[in-house]
Order: C-alpha cells, then sequence, then structure tokens
C-alpha cells in the first residue's frame, strides 16, 4: 500500500515542476527553494485534493501548507487522510 | 482572548469581479484576501499565458475571455453583474473601467484609465495640469526626432516593471534599440533626471508610495524604497519603509497627491513612482494599481494586506482603521538576474546558505539550470532568485544585502 508520503512525492514529482527529484527531498527541505512556484502550488493542491479525496478550506490554503513534504502531510492528517505506513 | 471570526457563507457575499495577473499574488493569498469580505469572480483569458480557467474553477465563479475584442469583452462582463471590478495590473485598467462605468461601479473613469495606461497622455496631463515633468516625446522604429536632451530613458508606451527600459546616450544609441524591438510598439524618450546627491549604499534614488484614493479622499499608506537597478534598467527589488528622512517622504506624499488631482483620480488604489533628485523629489509616473509585490511587503510589517485593501475600495467601502506599522522593521525583497546577454541559466549554487543569513525568510528559486533568461523582460517575470526577509535597521539591511551577494553563486551562459 502507497504511505501518504510516497503520494505526495508522486503528485509532487507530477505536478510540483522542482529542481530536485522529490525522492531525495528531505520531508522537512523548503519546497520553494527548490522551485516550487505559487502556480505550481495550485497544481499540487488540486492533485492531492483528487488523490484523497477531500477539499482544503480556505484557512488552510496558504504558502505554509504547502512549504514541504510534512506540511502537507500535516494538512491531509487534519483532514481526516489516514497514513498506511 | 482571541477573538475568532465567524465564517460567512461565500454566497451572502458580495461579487467582486478580479482580473488575476500572471505573475501577480498567488491564488492563495487573493482567497485568504477576500475571507468574509467578498466572492472573487476569476475574469481569465485577458493576457496569454494564463493558468487555465480549470484552475480558477475550484475557487469560485470564472469568466472567461479568451478570444474576445475589448468590446465583447465588456459586454460579456457587464451581463457577469459584479459589484466591484479590481485589477492587479496595468493591462486590464481600461477594460475594468468600461465595466465599471456602465454598471456604476467606483473604479477609475475611462479618461482617467487612459491617461493610467498610455505613458505620453499622462505625462501631457500632468504637464497641462502645471507638475514638473521630464521633457518627453513619442518614438518609434524610424522614427526618433524628438527634442529631448540625453542622457535619457527610453520605455514602452504601455508597459510596466521596467519591461524593455534603457538609459540612452545618443539618438544613434536609440535608432539601434528600436530596430531589436516589434516595429510597431511605440515607446517613449524621457530625459534623465540627476541622481540626487544623498547617494545611498543600498538603494536607488527612486522611491514609490501606495495612496488609496475613496471618492476623492487621498491617503497615502507608505513610502517605499528600491534597491538599485540592474543594467539595462531592471528593478532588483524593493524595501519597506523607505529610508528617506521625514522631509523627503512629505515631499514624495506632496508630488503623489498633486499627480493623483491632475489625473483626475477618484477611486483606486495608486503606486506612485517619484525620484529624489537635485532639484527635490520629482514625479516619474503615475500606476492605477498597487505596486509589484508590494502587498507582501506591508504585511511583513504588520501592515494591511493591499490585496484586500484593492478588494474593499473595489465594493467602495471604508477601509476603516488600518493596522499600524511596526516602525521598527524593514521588510525587503530582492529579485537576483543574468546579466545583460544572457540566455540561459547554467548553475544555481549556495540557495541553502542564503536561507540560513539572519533576516532572510523565504528564498525562492524561480529559475533553474537550463531555463533560458532574457533581461529585456521586466525583473518580476525572468529573476533567477528571489529573497524575502525582515530585519531591523538599515545597517542590517545592508548587511544582508551584501551577503546574499557574497553567498549565491548564479551562473548564465
Amino acid at each position: 500500500m502507497t504511505t501518504l508520503d510516497e503520494t505526495i512525492r508522486s503528485v509532487l514529482k507530477n505536478q510540483g515542476r522542482l529542481a530536485a527529484d522529490p525522492e531525495t527531498l528531505g520531508e522537512k527541505d523548503d519546497l520553494y527553494m527548490s522551485g516550487l512556484s505559487s502556480h505550481s502550488s495550485v497544481n499540487v493542491m488540486l492533485s492531492l485534493e483528487s488523490e484523497f479525496d477531500v477539499e482544503f478550506p480556505v484557512e488552510m490554503l496558504t504558502k505554509a501548507t504547502f512549504q514541504s513534504i510534512s506540511s502537507m502531510r500535516a494538512a491531509l492528517e487534519k483532514l481526516g487522510v489516514k497514513d498506511s505506513a | 482572548m482571541a477573538v475568532v471570526e465567524e465564517e460567512i457563507p461565500v454566497d451572502e457575499l458580495p461579487r467582486v469581479a478580479l482580473f488575476q495577473p500572471e505573475p501577480g499574488p498567488s491564488l492563495f493569498e487573493t482567497l485568504a484576501a477576500s475571507r468574509n469580505l467578498c466572492q472573487i469572480v476569476w475574469i481569465v483569458g485577458w493576457q496569454p499565458g494564463q493558468p487555465k480557467a480549470e484552475v480558477h474553477r475550484r475557487f469560485g465563479e470564472v469568466v472567461d475571455l479568451s478570444g474576445l475584442s475589448f468590446q465583447e469583452a465588456v459586454a460579456k462582463l457587464e451581463l457577469v453583474r459584479p459589484d466591484g471590478v479590481a485589477v492587479l495590473s496595468d493591462a486590464p485598467i481600461e477594460m475594468a473601467a468600461a465595466v465599471a462605468e456602465r454598471l456604476n461601479l467606483a473604479f477609475h473613469s475611462v479618461e482617467t484609465a487612459r491617461l493610467l495606461c498610455d505613458k505620453m497622455a499622462q505625462r501631457e496631463a500632468l504637464g497641462a495640469a502645471g507638475l514638473p515633468v521630464p521633457r518627453f516625446g513619442a518614438v518609434r522604429f524610424g522614427n526618433t526626432a524628438v527634442d529631448v536632451p540625453f542622457p535619457a530613458v527610453l520605455k514602452p508606451r504601455a508597459g510596466a516593471g521596467s519591461r524593455d527600459t534603457y538609459r540612452v546616450e545618443s539618438n544613434d544609441e536609440v535608432a539601434d534599440l528600436l530596430a531589436s524591438c516589434d516595429p510597431q510598439e511605440e515607446f517613449i524618450l524621457e530625459e534623465w533626471l540627476s541622481d540626487s546627491t544623498n547617494q545611498r549604499k543600498f538603494a536607488a534614488d527612486l522611491v514609490s508610495v501606495e495612496t488609496i484614493v475613496r471618492d476623492g479622499d487621498v491617503r497615502h499608506l507608505m513610502v517605499t524604497g528600491r534597491f538599485p537597478f540592474a543594467l539595462p534598467f531592471r528593478e532588483t527589488g524593493s524595501f519597506m519603509p523607505s529610508d528617506l528622512g521625514d522631509d523627503d517622504k512629505g515631499a514624495v506624499r506632496e508630488v503623489a497627491t498633486s499627480a493623483i488631482r491632475a489625473l483626475g483620480i477618484t477611486n483606486g488604489i495608486i503606486h506612485t513612482e517619484v525620484k529624489m533628485t537635485l532639484d527635490g523629489a520629482r514625479l516619474i509616473e503615475v500606476n492605477g494599481r498597487v505596486g509589484g509585490s508590494i502587498s507582501g511587503l506591508m504585511t511583513k510589517i504588520g501592515g494591511p494586506s493591499m490585496t484586500r485593501v484593492v478588494l474593499q475600495v473595489a465594493l467602495g467601502v471604508d477601509v476603516g482603521v488600518l493596522p499600524s506599522v511596526t516602525a521598527s522593521s524593514i521588510s525587503f525583497y530582492r529579485l537576483l538576474v543574468g546579466p545583460i546577454g544572457a540566455t540561459k541559466v547554467t548553475a544555481v549554487e549556495n540557495l541553502d546558505e542564503v536561507g540560513t543569513i539572519p533576516g532572510v525568510e523565504d528564498v525562492l528559486m524561480n529559475k533553474r539550470p537550463g531555463d533560458e533568461v532574457n533581461a529585456r523582460l521586466s525583473a518580476f517575470m525572468d529573476n533567477t532568485v528571489r529573497v524575502d526577509g525582515l530585519v531591523h535597521s538599515y545597517e542590517e539591511l545592508l548587511d544582508v544585502m551584501e551577503r546574499i551577494d557574497a553567498t549565491l553563486t548564479l551562473s548564465f551562459s
């Protein structure tokens, strides 16, 4: 079964347009420093919503939510997504 | 005790038609600014290269203007019947003004919008009102005969962000530059205003002031400083507040007020550029929207979200008492660009180290090795790295700038 982190990294690979391979990033690495743009972060958000069948409320739609793999995982867990790890 | 703001159902809020630009504030920032104030009607398709409408649909109503003429677009927007119209860039100002006029909404009049978007017409109007403006004239490929002394500044008649802007020393140089530009595009040649003798190590002599105008009432918010320009004439960032003394800031506000009156501006957010010269504060130009990245600078020092203020003014509501700004903090952003002639990024090194410099809060890599660069574009569009941060003195600001330059290695071919 795919873990939460694996899915997030897969979404980043497809939508993040990062300079580095998401597989090589630490969970707290700053994704904006790796090339995540505001436009790409919206695409990442939409893709995560689709993957996990959730909807980010407006108050969670901030730059900080998509700053790192761990911040995205925390936001998804807050929305009730369970990690299979 | 913390006060929790009650959430108002979105469909009970008034609707503001917003021309969201790319680049511009992120969708997330705009949504946060609209919270409990209005629903955003996203106007898309009015500029090339905009994100697809599907992205915006997740966040509300979308009106796509792709493929429509100016008149068709205005007619379509009139049918949408928003409660306000708002812009965050120059390009849609005239269209928004036409819609506002038809629906009797608070915005620039159609005539004021024309003066805000056409740099030539604006200077003529300012000169006619008796304001001191640099000597200027319209030039284009094959026609450069105007009575403007050199050195001078060559810039597009309609443009923003220092795109295709050059300091020029001779008529031959003007002719050469125009030969390399779109032959259909009109430019203005404008007298170069000498720098003030009060040269500061980290700042250009150009400053800007943001102003809220509501029913003719002029309220200046903040004077913002600029970092020195990169060749040929590219912006490299700003810091807020400007380090000018109180008298100079007063002079800047006075110049901006006179210009706002001269252009007949009665409603809107205005970004006025003023140069400090040997003869005092001199007007460069007036823009009918909030300045690029100003909102972020403002909120970082405790001021209001300018995007929210834009939406409030669009709705004709009083912006009320704005948060007071922390006088002891200075926010900044730096845009790191390639040299003239560079075409491609070959390396971006030591970004992580830049992120550890005290005062630096955000580091954005906007170009990666292999990406193309073009010094003719605005630095807002074409910067390789952007650094944002907050410091507590101008000495610290200078130190942070020097450390960024000493740490970051950008290579280009």
